[in-house]
């Protein structure tokens, strides 16, 4: 699937009950490259993410994700994708190693102690990976989603301000991840801010 | 790997979530639990003097199991959407993983609190009859209950998590078991035997059956939609 992923996004429209949201927006993504969504509060940049991922169903449009086995769409392609967005919840109760050794398993994935915990460090998150992420800082709970987000290798990352909360040493993570998915895969990252437009936007998609 | 066995890892992963997150917050267990208990209490008071028969006994303990499973069995959905932790799932999960797992809590959870509405009923109430064959009539309505509401939990945590549409959704799909449950209750506790209830003990058998087959075909729609 790696090499083959193409992102087609045709004429996509969102209404919720009298508003607008997204009105005929197209592009095509294909691996091996970052897109960019930017654009004002409130012009759907959030709302075309989860249509692509699947998460929220489209008014009208198409989206097509073609990949190696053939083309899926976005709630097929929903479990094979990272995915990080502020609209994203965790589990209070819960510790972060919880959190990657539960959603390791369900995905199915057999990582022992060892890995979760090495992956948990790379995150920033070694001397607290046992505590309860309803005692986390905002920072450390987008790291916890990012970790989870990337814990099964995607080829496709979705990142909805990625960067939020977090501080020097975070984004900087967040940077190496992206460089290191869109080598391979696809990234598309919603953002608002110009550094990130500038530095991830092989191309920029503006919602205005 | 083959496909059988991430079921299963699946399944099991979600299942330790729930469980250790209910031992941690007792989310559930601690309103059913309440629910039930008040439930009996006030029942006891008002009936327990007036040797009431065994038909009025079934229906005040179907009363309590019914309402009691509502005040409880929606939580596994809503809980998920409230914390926004729903899309993680769709995210990692399959939703017949998601609905196999959240279906087997409820009929744990459920399980649990009509064994101890059983036994609070025996004590409070001093019923008779066969009580063995009372509590095999209970754990399969009981069973058919769980799995009759796990299908409409899920619908009703989509639709603002209005909890308490639950009931009013659920009493037309489990009104048929309520019946069913109700009269073999009645039967157990004048002393019945097995043999009178055969017809009734199979309904209740392939209840849970029929409803698990039709939630899955309508699992995935409720799910991603």
């Amino acid at each position: 699937m790696v090499d083959k992923t193409i992102l087609t996004v045709s004429n996509v429209c969102k209404q919720y009950d009298q508003r607008l949201v997204l009105s005929g927006v197209s592009f095509s993504a294909s691996a091996g490259e970052s897109v960019v969504i930017a654009g004002a509060n409130g012009s759907g940049k959030s709302t075309l993410l989860r249509i692509v991922c699947g998460l929220t169903t489209l008014s009208s449009g198409e989206v097509t994700w073609q990949t190696q086995e053939g083309a899926l769409s976005p709630t097929q392609m929903l479990r094979r994708l990272g995915y990080v967005s502020p609209e994203l919840g965790l589990y209070d109760r819960l510790s972060a190693f919880e959190h990657l050794e539960t959603f390791a398993r369900l995905r199915c994935l057999q990582l022992g102690p060892d890995v979760l915990s090495e992956t948990l460090r790379r995150f920033g998150l070694g001397e607290s990976m046992h505590r309860a992420v309803g005692e986390f800082s905002s920072g450390m709970k987008q790291r916890v989603k990012l970790a989870l987000a990337t814990i099964h290798s995607p080829d496709v990352l979705v990142l909805d301000e990625p960067s939020s909360n977090l501080d020097e040493d975070g984004r900087q993570l967040v940077r190496e991840l992206i460089h290191e998915v869109a080598r391979h895969g696809l990234v598309l990252l919603a953002t608002n801010e110009v550094q990130e437009v500038a530095e991830y936007g092989q191309t920029v998609l503006r919602l205005d | 790997m083959d496909k059988l066995s991430c079921v299963w890892i699946s399944l099991v992963a979600l299942l330790r979530k729930d469980f250790v997150e209910e031992l941690r917050a007792k989310y559930a267990m601690g309103s059913l639990l309440m629910f039930a208990l008040v439930t009996l209490t006030v029942v006891s008071f008002a009936v327990g003097a007036f040797h009431p028969d065994a038909a009025i006994h079934a229906a005040l303990l179907w009363i309590t199991v019914f309402f009691t499973g509502m005040s409880g069995l929606g939580r596994g959905f809503v809980k998920e959407e409230e914390a926004r932790t729903a899309v993680l799932l769709r995210l990692a999960a399959t939703p017949d993983t998601v609905f196999a797992g959240k279906l087997l809590f409820n009929a744990a959870v459920m399980i649990a609190v009509t064994t101890l509405i059983y036994a609070m009923y025996i004590v409070l109430m001093g019923i008779s009859g066969s009580l063995l064959l009372l509590y095999a009539v209970m754990l399969l309505g009981t069973l058919g209950m769980a799995c009759g509401t796990t299908l409409l939990a899920a619908v009703v945590a989509q639709a603002g998590n209005q909890a308490m549409l639950l009931p009013v959704m659920a009493l037309p799909v489990l009104m048929p078991l309520l019946m069913v449950a109700v009269n073999a209750s009645r039967i157990a506790l004048e002393g019945g035997a097995p043999g009178e209830m055969l017809g009734l003990l199979a309904f209740l058998a392939s209840f849970p059956v029929v409803i698990v087959a039709v939630s899955l075909l309508l699992f995935e729609y409720v799910w991603h939609n």
